[in-house]
């Protein structure tokens, strides 16, 4: 039997206290890849940082006791985006805004200058976020994942929880919305 | 607008991401004690934990080596706690990797971009010849090691797609720092000197040559 001297004691002891459990692991690594997605998609939502910043936390916070438990997830990062819609939904109705506050008038909440500053996003940037925001919560949704994600439509309508084909329409529905209300900007000038 | 336009202009909204310190924090509330440490020492002593970090990953590509290149033709000979040391030292050798691939992350200075690709470079280039031959030896066990033999060769797919994240990841670094700091360069106001040089710059840039390109923006820099 070779014996596996060389790799000494002291390492092996360091290599395993260095290693995770694989779930967490696999966490750790979910987190990398989505944190950007997750708390954008949350930011364009909402439009405060601050609020973001705590949604974001929390939509992670409660993938991770998901996680932990070891429960097999099928499609991780499209369950994060629903927790993060869930979160979203549940800000607003805390807010009361879904009810009280017509979808149209709905404010951006933060226009923190520096922040704007800090991302480098021109006015013509900060136009659109802002038209998006007016837009129905579901074609914000669809738009932020198609076309500044680059989702597919099966991975839409996992995350929506619709039929890959209804996903393709209101992504259709949802640019026309978005393109409409741009020309509004327009002509209102 | 145009619908082209529009989608154009959506995708720029990618521009939008939060702040690293605040998401290495919440990172590390959620994984705990152990990840926050690890982060910490990251921010703190970056170099430090990058040099820490391609050490063991040496170390452990020595060790592996020698135990199972030089002293035996196959793992068949391996005790079951053997095979087990040896996944575990791959897993550690995978966060290891992970390690560096977080510090590339938040590595934004063109010198100290440029300073980590010659270490980062040959890591990649040893671990790749590293888990092909480890993995001919592991394929060549005896079948009937099937659960053993699966572990290892898990643990070794592992660290290919740590290896391949590494690389991915200091060549985005490279042509994000290069683009950043050639645009910025760009709006400067230059000598002929300094001109030349961000020509030269740019062409290595367009080139895909990323440390190239790099070391003319330091010279460049020197010389301002």
């Amino acid at each position: 039997m070779l014996s596996y001297s060389l790799l000494s004691p002291v390492l092996t002891d360091l290599l395993a206290l260095r290693a995770m459990p694989n779930f967490k692991r696999q966490f750790a690594k979910l987190y990398d890849a989505q944190v950007d997605k997750i708390y954008r998609f949350v930011f364009l939502k909402i439009g405060s940082k601050e609020i973001a910043e705590d949604l974001t936390a929390q939509v992670f916070s409660k993938g991770w006791k998901e996680f932990r438990t070891g429960k097999k997830i099928q499609y991780p990062s499209a369950y994060l985006y629903q927790i993060a819609r869930t979160e979203i939904a549940n800000y607003y109705r805390r807010q009361d805004k879904y009810q009280v506050v017509p979808v149209e008038s709905r404010k951006i909440i933060d226009q923190d200058s520096n922040l704007e500053e800090k991302q480098q996003i021109t006015s013509e940037l900060i136009e659109l976020r802002q038209k998006l925001q007016t837009l129905d919560s579901d074609y914000q949704t669809v738009l932020i994942l198609r076309y500044i994600e680059g989702l597919p439509y099966k991975k839409i309508a996992q995350i929506t929880k619709k039929p890959a084909n209804t996903a393709r329409v209101m992504v259709h529905r949802a640019l026309k919305a978005l393109r409409e209300e741009m020309t509004k900007g327009v002509g209102s000038d | 607008m145009k619908d082209r336009q529009l989608k154009k202009n959506l995708l720029k909204l990618q521009e939008i991401k939060p702040d690293k310190e605040w998401a290495f924090s919440v990172k590390q509330n959620i994984l705990g004690q152990k990840e926050m440490e690890r982060f910490h020492l990251l921010h703190l002593h970056g170099q430090a934990f990058l040099a820490g970090s391609l050490a063991i990953i040496a170390l452990v590509f020595l060790a592996v080596f020698g135990t199972v290149f030089f002293k035996n033709n196959s793992l068949n000979s391996f005790s079951d706690v053997d095979l087990e040391n040896l996944t575990s030292s791959l897993r550690g050798l995978e966060t290891s990797l992970n390690d560096v691939t977080s510090y590339l992350k938040v590595t934004r200075e063109p010198a100290k971009v440029l300073e980590v690709e010659e270490m980062v470079s040959s890591a990649i280039e040893e671990g790749s010849q590293f888990v092909a031959k480890t993995k001919e030896k592991t394929e060549k066990m005896d079948p009937e090691r099937e659960g053993a033999r699966e572990e290892v060769l898990s643990a070794l797919t592992d660290v290919e797609v740590a290896l391949s994240e590494m690389q991915q990841t200091k060549e985005s670094i490279q042509q994000e720092v290069a683009g950043r700091e050639i645009a910025e360069l760009e709006k400067s106001a230059l000598t002929e000197e300094q001109k030349k040089l961000l020509g030269e710059a740019k062409e290595y840039f367009a080139q895909g040559s990323y440390p190239q390109a790099l070391m003319k923006i330091i010279e460049l820099s020197q010389n301002r």
